[in-house]
């Protein structure tokens, strides 16, 4: 699972949750921050998430005692046959996940002009981008995946699909590592388009709101 | 007869070559900060040099030329 | 009068961003000026590390190349191998040869690399900010051993003279300091006799200089040199550990 907070709490909180996952599911559990989150200085409160109950460890290596069997934890399956029956079980696993684990926030979605899907720093920028873009009659929402894997495609497909909608902007910090999960998601209903900055730069909100701007020129 | 040049703006002020000085004619000069925000040093009796290049030596920025 | 001490030709003029009596800036000072003395500037290519001199590059005067942490001693042996009559050298910290580039500089030893590795031993993590190192003292205090190295917990210091001497491959390897002028000068003979090592083609030479952290030690710089003296020298002892010439 990949998490990416967007401010300090979010990240004390998904990170106390992240072990819980890890434990629950046994798939590792990647916190995805940035250099913002790692420079910056916020008041957080500790104790605001509630740990999750957790599964017996039935498969742990501790010692056989009075066990029936031995535990063993491997990766090696030599029999294709085995290995693929392995296999299956992982994506049932994965599908499981998806199904209950995908976090996402929505922001002034309903009834958008441009849908903007953008994560953790970025997302706070785009908020911005939200307010100064209203003052000029544009209405800007924002799907804000919190977990990238499992990436929220359907929440994103949902937004898209809305009549309103004129085209889908990936804003990232990076030469474009989200826009093809955005591309799947919405499969070709509306247009997708990119605007990133890379090797630290921040994006600034007018710079946004430009690409925004000239995006509808182009489509008018 | 022995002449030392230092270039105060590279120095730290770690008084490293202060230390190591056999005749004990350098300091900090407190009088004077360089553009890092440093005390730079200096030599405050340079007739009793005699050109060991201890200070030279010992110096972590290569501040010092030692002449002779 | 005549000029009885200057910056070598071998250093560039970019000023060091280094702590205020940070060791690194003598020892780069000496490993250049080896390198002019021998008159191998200009055939000298270095490694640098992954630490407080990640950027070497900018003060040697010479061609270098980055490598991954601890990763110095690899880079260097495809260099040497592709280039056997230029010289070779890698200069690292003790989180990178000694910890993440446990593996790799044992295995550059063993192979007999004909490198030069100079290794700068300041019995902490620098550039993270100061937690504990494989060459933290016992009782010594960091960030991750804030009531002092506990043998019992976290095991003992790793001794890289002593050990990497015991391999067939390694063919000179001394252990100095750089705590006061007298050592600093010695410092600077074995560091010359290690590239000396590499021109004669004599294999895998390493120089452990044992230095200071004045900031992560909580220590002004002359007060930081003494507890290296105090401290680090009985417990790592200086002298020459390897020598097949002799």
């Amino acid at each position: 699972m990949v998490l990416a907070p967007a401010n300090l709490q979010e990240a004390v909180e998904l990170t106390q949750e992240g072990f819980d996952i890890a434990d629950t599911y046994r798939i590792p559990v990647m916190m995805l921050g940035d250099g913002m989150l790692g420079q910056v200085m916020e008041p957080v409160e500790f104790g605001t998430y509630t740990p999750r109950q957790l599964p017996e460890k039935t498969w742990a290596t501790t010692g056989r005692g009075q066990r029936p069997q031995n535990n063993i934890i491997n990766s090696l399956y030599i029999k294709p046959d085995v290995l693929e029956k392995m296999n299956r079980n992982l994506q049932k696993l994965y599908d499981e996940i998806a199904q209950k684990e995908t976090k996402y926030e929505l922001y002034n979605v309903e009834g958008a002009d441009i849908l903007v899907v953008a994560y953790g720093t970025t997302a706070r920028i785009v908020r911005n981008v939200i307010a100064q873009a209203a003052q000029e009659g544009l209405k800007v929402g924002m799907v804000r995946p919190i977990t990238l894997w499992p990436f929220p495609a359907a929440a994103i497909a949902q937004a898209a699909a809305q009549p309103s909608v004129k085209g889908v902007l990936s804003v990232e910090m990076s030469t474009g590592q989200m826009v093809d999960d955005v591309k799947i998601a919405v499969n070709g209903a509306k247009p997708v388009t990119f605007y990133g900055r890379s090797g630290g730069m921040i994006p600034l909100p007018q710079d946004i709101l430009a690409h925004i701007q000239s995006f509808l020129g182009g489509k008018a | 007869m022995a002449h030392v040049t230092f270039d105060t703006q590279r120095c730290k002020g770690c008084a490293l070559c202060v230390n190591v000085c056999p005749k004990k004619i350098l300091t900090l000069d407190k009088g004077t900060l360089n553009s890092k925000g440093y005390y730079p040093a200096r030599c405050i009796d340079e007739e009793k040099c005699i050109g060991c290049a201890n200070c030279a030596r010992m110096c972590p920025d290569v501040c010092i030329v030692v002449e002779r | 009068m005549a000029v009885v001490f200057q910056k070598t030709k071998m250093l560039t003029d970019a000023p060091f961003h280094y702590c205020p009596g940070c060791t690194h800036g003598i020892i780069h000072r000496l490993v250049a000026e080896s390198l002019e003395e021998l008159g191998v500037g200009g055939t000298a290519i270095g490694v640098a590390p992954v630490g407080c001199a990640v950027f070497a590059y900018d003060y040697f005067n010479c061609d270098m190349q980055e490598a991954a942490h601890g990763r110095a001693p690899a880079v260097a042996t495809g260099i040497k191998r592709v280039h056997p009559d230029k010289i070779v050298f890698t200069y690292q910290g003790d989180g990178d040869l000694a910890s993440i580039g446990a593996a790799e500089i044992v295995h550059a030893a063993a192979r007999s690399e004909n490198i030069t590795v100079i290794f700068i031993n300041n019995a902490i993590y620098g550039m993270t900010g100061g937690q504990m190192a494989p060459t933290t003292l016992p009782g010594m205090v960091t960030t991750t051993s804030p009531y002092g190295r506990d043998t019992d917990h976290c095991g003992f210091p790793v001794k890289i003279s002593e050990m990497l001497s015991t391999l067939d491959g390694s063919s000179f390897i001394e252990r100095v300091s750089v705590h006061d002028v007298p050592n600093v000068i010695r410092a600077k003979k074995a560091i010359k006799k290690a590239f000396q090592c590499q021109i004669d083609g004599k294999g895998f030479s390493l120089i452990e200089v044992l230095s200071t952290c004045p900031t992560n030690w909580g220590m002004e710089p002359q007060n930081a040199l003494n507890w290296l003296k105090d401290n680090m020298v009985p417990y790592y002892p200086l002298g020459v550990y390897k020598d097949k010439e002799a």
